[in-house]
């Protein structure tokens, strides 16, 4: 049973005017996806490939200009009451800017409890608790719920934007390049981070990113899109062998959108002279 | 040499004193103007209006501290009571200004689409009006009177705060944790209360103070034209009016309410500077 599934999408962005017809741009362009439950479906692709106007489209905050978006076997748009309300929670979002994914002015309490208040009624005392029990089991310590944003890490902030989403305790979160703006060991703390949560509560993952090497440790299945649409699919990951790579069509598209370790640019004379570079053999 | 340089710049906990010194010296001016305003009753020796012919231009005496008009009214009587006029006048437009400014800019701003393009057009029809011409036609339509006055400043003023309040609004709407709000279960209007409305208005408070002196000046000006509060009212502006006549035989008659107009726009602005330094997000985040 999948959580989302969307089906033909595709959205197209107008620049907006009042006298003349703006020039639009076919952000995405005829996509179909399935995301199931307890499953981590990673979408890779360039930048500007329309992965995250997909994953606004999965979380219900961009309607979509053709195609339908289903929730639970449900059209998404056409839920009201109590059942809109119950999809809103159920799928939630960590983006990949922490610092401009909260309020400035708000507490990590006040962060974390947000939906808290909204979805649960919960006030006082009680939501202090939830709160703090939600901070702990992301690692960030209860004690230091009081702090505004800029008094916390970007990993730490990175925590309790998780903290933020898993508080409706959600059946689906997207993540839209949840790590790429950490260092490389916060990027590894974080997807254990995930690996664990996705253990222990079951909640699937739509795993948006420009880099297969951090999606690989937790995709069961993956996507890459490219200018609009999907150009390849991978269902079952972990029964693919390493010598697939040439039978299979869909593992040739990945290497495309696979970064090299070094990438060209990087490869200019003045880089290669630099002593650093001899020095630490980079 | 580590010596000259600093001496040649200014040390930081220098300048802040001085600059604290003038907030705490402009925040007592502003709360000896309130006084004034509040218990003009009590303090003013004489009623504003109390004339006195015997006793006409004097210089300052025992009895009249800053001297007599030219119907023998006590100067100072007079600058208490005008306090209570011009400060209510502009406490009440910048009240209104606030209020419409704040109103019609965030409906434009958090709705968008065609009511925000109807809505700035009508803010840009009201920005092409002077203050001084509205006012000059409402005065000749309606009749002279402090109301019309504070009506052709608020409605040449409110436009300036609704674009502001638009700007500001569009600037964040789409911000990420605005969506996180979105994802979060917050209804529009939830959204707009707890994560919109409290940092906008801050900024608009703060335009707000720095405009203060500015109003002040456009009641004393176009009471000082004759188009506003009337001659017996203790006005500044309509006190500088009246001895215009008298600005080279008795000059404090002139002199002294421009001094209190002064000191008012001297006294709101430089709070006014301080709370934008103190707000201002990126200044207060460097603070911490």
């Amino acid at each position: 049973m999948s959580i989302v599934s969307v089906s033909n999408v595709s959205k197209v962005y107008r620049q907006a005017g009042l006298w003349h017809r703006g020039r639009t741009v076919r952000a995405v362009d005829g996509v179909s996806l399935d995301i199931a439950e307890g499953q981590c479906l990673a979408l890779v692709g360039a930048s500007g490939s329309g992965k995250s106007t997909l994953g606004r489209i999965v979380l219900g905050l961009e309607r979509p200009d053709g195609g339908s978006v289903s929730y639970r076997g449900r059209d998404l748009w056409s839920l009201s009451g109590d059942e809109a309300a119950r999809a809103r929670r159920d799928v939630q979002v960590v983006f990949q800017n922490s610092h401009g994914a909260v309020n400035p002015r708000f507490s990590a309490c006040d962060i974390v409890g947000e939906p808290l208040m909204n979805f649960d009624s919960l006030r006082g005392r009680a939501l202090r608790d939830r709160v703090a029990d939600l901070l702990a089991q992301v690692g960030v310590d209860p004690s230091e719920m009081d702090k505004l944003p800029h008094q916390f890490s970007g990993g730490e902030l990175q925590r309790i934007c998780l903290a933020r989403a898993l508080a409706p305790k959600p059946g689906l979160i997207v993540l839209d390049e949840a790590v790429s703006s950490l260092d490389m060991l916060n990027q590894a703390r974080i997807l254990r981070l995930l690996e664990t949560v996705k253990r222990e509560t079951g909640t699937a993952y739509l795993f948006i990113s420009h880099d297969l090497r951090v999606v690989c440790r937790l995709a069961d299945s993956l996507a890459v899109m490219e200018a609009g649409t999907l150009a390849a699919r991978l269902d079952d990951i972990a029964s693919l062998q390493p010598n697939d790579a040439a039978s299979i069509p869909a593992l040739r598209k990945l290497a495309d959108a696979l970064l090299p370790a070094e990438p060209e640019a990087c490869r200019d004379a003045s880089y290669q002279d630099s002593p650093l570079r001899l020095i630490f053999q980079i | 040499m580590p010596d000259s340089v600093a001496t040649a710049i200014p040390s930081t906990p220098w300048r802040s004193r001085a600059a604290t010194m003038m907030l705490v010296l402009s925040l007592c001016v502003l709360a000896l103007l309130l006084a004034m305003a509040v218990f003009a009753p009590w303090i003013a020796p004489y009623p504003p209006d109390h004339i006195d012919l015997a006793a006409r231009l004097s210089g300052p005496t025992a009895d009249h501290l800053l001297g007599t008009d030219h119907l023998g009214r006590d100067i100072l009587s007079r600058l208490i009571w005008g306090a209570r006029v011009s400060l209510g006048a502009v406490a009440l437009i910048a009240v209104c200004i606030l209020v419409t400014g704040f109103a019609v800019g965030s409906i434009a701003g958090w709705m968008g689409g065609w009511v925000d393009s109807v809505i700035m057009r009508v803010c840009e029809v009201f920005m092409t009006f002077p203050t001084f011409i509205l006012a000059m036609f409402l005065v000749g339509v309606l009749g002279r009177g402090i109301t019309n006055v504070i009506l052709a400043i608020v409605l040449t003023h409110w436009a300036w705060y609704a674009r502001l309040t638009r700007s500001m609004i569009i600037s964040v709407r789409n911000r990420d944790y605005i969506l996180a709000a979105r994802v979060a279960g917050g209804g529009r209007a939830r959204i707009f209360s707890r994560h919109i409305a409290k940092p906008v208005l801050a900024q608009l408070l703060i335009l707000a103070t720095l405009d203060l002196g500015h109003m002040m000046l456009h009641v004393s000006g176009l009471s000082f034209l004759g188009l506003g509060i009337q001659a017996p009212t203790p006005e500044w502006g309509v006190m500088i009016n009246d001895a215009r006549a008298l600005i080279w035989t008795n000059p404090g008659l002139v002199v002294l309410p421009g001094l209190m107009i002064l000191l008012t726009v001297l006294a709101c602005n430089i709070p006014g500077d301080y709370l934008r330094d103190r707000l201002d997000p990126a200044l207060a985040d460097e603070g911490h």
